[in-house]
């Protein structure tokens, strides 16, 4: 009875919040993937255009200005397109396949912070204002917006200093969950290849499924490489924000405290292994046109075809921000912040205009990365399969393992001098 | 609500294990085991062993159903193949799998693990963590299954080797 009484007295004192973390997630996931699709959506895009720029043509330029309306034309074509199911194939995994292979980059992408992380506080203040700008132009529902006020009075007054991430899970085993959801992207490409019943489907889904656990483990490797510079207290209890966060700093007052910059070979191992995972030239074995004609999609048609496309595309967009996120400083750029300070009047919170310049400063620096990718498999031939092995196994595992030992090493030796 | 969500993920993990080894095709096969794999991290994820549920799917499901649809794609599977009369120990088999479901339902609902060391770690302490987890592997008595089921993949390799090789020379 003494503990039922103390519970009421408890649920008392603080509200449930329940349903503002509820709206304010449901908003940042909605910004995010709007966010992702966006930029999807006119990845082919861009893709086809870069390549007609290396290649001297002109590309896609007719549908709407400067073609930007080719990707809609493209998406009504291929719906209307005869849904084509060939009589040798296992029917349910070749409908399963096409629709797996977006899945784990669309799932990854949540553990990505896209911003700085947008304190509690502001949160407490629109509803304020809102309440304000109701009781304003009403008074009829004046006790209800009073009571509200003071909800989010109390609300901030609970959740002085605290930020929610601009991320929409801000797991604390975000880079576990990292490794485990992006392992599982190999299954919607062998998985569709191997039902198409086809020798050439068959061969490029053997050599991605290779492919894929051959270079996750220098993946893997140089993750914690990362892991272990950006902090001490390990996989379990580290969110990707920490990661980003821990990127901010200056070397020396001026340098940014990049991954890049301060691990250079790890970053390069990373950024490799993200092209091998992605099957992108010039790792794209699963598809290598002269030896498998069009690989593990020779069989798919129409919208399954256009979706193994979309998993590529996404994919690679995913692999962009995560590589943003762990190597390049995320959503900060240098000194930005500093000048912000000074320039911002005293009238905004700077950290709103830092928050807004942060998710523009991460779209563009995604974007550049995906122009990398772009620019990468139009410059550079496809490698033999025995020169990926080679790769793979004697040249990043070795060397993303030795940078580890270093790293540690290094680690060490900093604490210990207490330079760090 | 909790336990109705751990009661289907667990009425799931024993479907996906029970469809694992009832499918003749042995790429069905092997994709209701990522889904038991997949089930399984799950239930660790309810029960606040994040970390645990996440390099349950990373180890599982990433990487080992990995390779072993990988050795699949690499058979010639022809349909109807296999052998279709019942093998001759699949009496004793069933027996052994009867009489061990019966164990482990009796241990379930006799609470035989309540007074073990398992029923102290409190699940909001996130004992699934890196750290409550290295600490009980390394120290409190959790050396001792971790070596044994070592002990037991050797016996599997072992295994493994005698059953692929040829017969020529004996």
């Amino acid at each position: 009875m003494h503990n039922l009484l103390a519970n009421v007295t408890e649920t008392a004192t603080t509200p449930d919040y329940s349903i503002v973390y509820g709206v304010l997630g449901a908003v940042i996931v909605l910004h995010n993937f709007s966010i992702f699709m966006l930029i999807l959506t006119w990845l082919s895009w861009l893709e086809r255009r870069v390549c007609a720029w290396i290649q001297d043509r002109s590309g896609p330029n007719r549908v709407g200005p400067a073609g930007l309306l080719q990707p809609v034309a493209d998406a009504i074509k291929l719906m209307q397109k005869e849904d084509l199911i060939p009589h040798h194939v296992e029917k349910f995994l070749y409908i399963l396949g096409p629709a797996l292979v977006a899945l784990p980059a669309l799932i990854l992408f949540v553990v990505i912070p896209i911003g700085t992380d947008i304190p509690y506080e502001w949160i407490g203040n629109l509803m304020i204002w809102g309440a304000d700008g109701v009781n304003y132009f009403t008074d009829s529902f004046a006790v209800n917006m009073t009571e509200l006020q003071d909800f989010a009075r109390q609300f901030n007054l609970d959740h002085a200093g605290q930020t929610r991430s601009m991320a929409a899970a801000d797991l604390p085993v975000g880079l576990a969950f990292l490794l485990a959801i992006g392992s599982l992207g190999v299954y919607g490409l062998a998985l569709g290849a191997w039902s198409a019943n086809n020798k050439y489907a068959t061969m490029g889904g053997v050599r991605a499924s290779a492919q894929m656990i051959s270079y996750e483990l220098a993946l893997g490797v140089a993750i914690l490489t990362l892991i272990l510079m950006c902090g001490t207290s390990g996989l379990s209890d580290m969110t990707i924000g920490d990661i980003v966060s821990a990127q901010q700093g200056y070397l020396g007052g001026w340098l940014p405290k990049w991954n890049i910059i301060l691990n250079p070979i790890t970053a390069i191992i990373l950024i490799i292994c993200y092209f091998a995972e992605t099957n992108r030239l010039p790792f794209d074995f699963a598809e290598a046109e002269p030896e498998l004609i069009a690989g593990y999609h020779i069989e798919h048609s129409g919208m399954k075809f256009a979706l193994f496309m979309i998993g590529e595309s996404a994919a690679m967009l995913t692999a962009s921000a995560l590589i943003v996120t762990l190597c390049f400083g995320g959503w900060g750029l240098p000194f930005l912040e500093d000048i912000l300070k000074v320039v911002v009047p005293e009238i905004i919170d700077y950290r709103l205009v830092l928050f807004l310049a942060s998710i523009g400063i991460f779209m563009t620096k995604t974007i550049a990365m995906v122009m990398v990718f772009i620019l990468v498999r139009w410059s550079i031939p496809r490698f033999r399969y025995d020169q990926l092995m080679n790769l793979g196994w004697k040249r990043l595992l070795p060397a993303a393992l030795a940078m580890l030992v270093i790293t540690v090493f290094v680690k060490e030796l900093f604490t210990y001098f207490g330079a760090h | 609500m909790q336990l109705a969500i751990e009661m289907l993920t667990a009425f799931m993990i024993v479907f996906s294990a029970v469809a694992t080894v009832s499918r003749r095709n042995p790429l069905y096969a092997a994709l209701w085991l990522i889904n038991c794999f997949l089930f399984t991290g799950v239930l660790y994820v309810i029960q606040e062993a994040v970390f645990l549920g996440f390099l349950q799917v990373l180890t599982y499901a990433g990487a080992i159903l990995v390779l072993i649809i990988f050795s699949i794609m690499l058979m010639d599977l022809r349909d109807n193949e296999g052998p279709k009369e019942r093998s001759a120990g699949i009496q004793i088999v069933a027996l052994g799998s009867v009489l061990v479901s019966i164990f482990l339902l009796s241990c379930f609902f006799l609470r035989t693990f309540e007074s073990s060391s398992y029923a102290d770690l409190d699940p909001k302490t996130k004992w699934g963590g890196l750290q409550h987890l290295g600490q009980f592997l390394y120290s409190e008595g959790g050396l001792f299954p971790f070596e044994f089921i070592t002990v037991l993949l050797l016996g599997t390799l072992v295994g493994c080797v005698q059953l692929a090789k040829r017969k020529e020379w004996s």
